[in-house]
């Protein structure tokens, strides 16, 4: 095992770090179909991202998080919750979003997540 | 839905290093939360390592039944959540008598200051900021009960 890598059968956290990714990609994917039907409007883009980016730095995926939480920025501040959003201007930062989720390693989480991880697994 | 969650007590590690006062003495939790990822990292981080029973709702209606079948010494409450937010939900504990002076802490993503203001001056004993460090989550529970009970 390498030194920074967790060893998955003695890590408490892998499972829900990997129900966290699977529900993560779930999300962006309902954002992407949002986008595609060119139908976003605040209310649907914001809340998804907000539980993103406040769950992403919780599991110790910090960059992840800032790019959700970007994506609300924008979001929220191009209206009131039904107003419709401008795809141009929405779509960039959710490709942000999915570039840092394709890159995020479940495995390899930021500390102080990985302090937890060992925490737990010697308490 | 309203269901006790995460791990029984198996440690009581994080109480070693807890505040004197009443937050020593807290182990039994309420928490409603939505994000059900999150959730489950709560309870683990309280249950697990603080040494607290914890009681999972997933929105603020359940909270309110919960409240009054576990009588939680501290209910931790998201803002944003489906059906009752937890503005509403901290409202409702106030307006009645049987919960008005049970502590409630906030939960909550990317707070502002002028956030955590309102929501103290609603009567909230504190404010905890998503993301949140699981290892450390009890410690801060612990706490504010001690400072602010």
């Amino acid at each position: 095992m390498e030194a920074d890598t967790f060893d998955r059968a003695s890590d408490p956290l892998a499972e829900l770090r990997g129900r966290f990714f699977e529900r993560s990609r779930q999300r962006v994917a309902t954002l992407r179909a949002a986008l595609a039907a060119d139908r976003p409007s605040v209310a649907t883009i914001a809340p998804l991202a907000h539980q993103l980016a406040g769950s992403a730095g919780t599991f110790g995926y910090a960059a992840l998080g800032r790019a959700a939480a970007t994506l609300e920025d924008v979001a929220r501040a191009a209206g009131s919750p039904g107003a419709p959003l401008d795809v141009a201007l929405i779509r960039p930062h959710l490709l942000a979003l999915e570039w840092q989720l394709a890159r995020a390693d479940p495995t390899r989480p930021d500390p102080p997540a990985a302090e937890a991880a060992a925490a737990f697994a010697s308490g | 839905m309203v269901r006790p969650c995460g791990l029984a007590p198996t440690s009581l590690a994080g109480a070693i290093a807890d505040p004197p006062g009443n937050g020593r003495l807290l182990t039994r939790v309420l928490i409603a939360e939505d994000d059900p990822d999150i959730m489950a990292l709560i309870a683990l981080a309280l249950g697990r390592f603080g040494g607290m029973a914890v009681t999972c709702c997933a929105d603020g209606r359940a909270a309110l039944e919960g409240v009054t079948s576990v009588w939680p010494q501290l209910v931790l409450l998201d803002v944003m959540m489906p059906e009752l937010d937890g503005l509403e939900t901290l409202a409702r504990l106030r307006a009645d008598p049987r919960t008005a002076t049970i502590p409630v802490v906030f939960l909550t993503a990317r707070v502002q200051p002028q956030d955590r203001e309102l929501y103290l001056a609603r009567g909230a004993l504190g404010v905890i900021a998503k993301p949140f460090d699981p290892l450390t989550l009890a410690r801060q529970l612990r706490r504010l009960l001690a400072d602010g009970g």
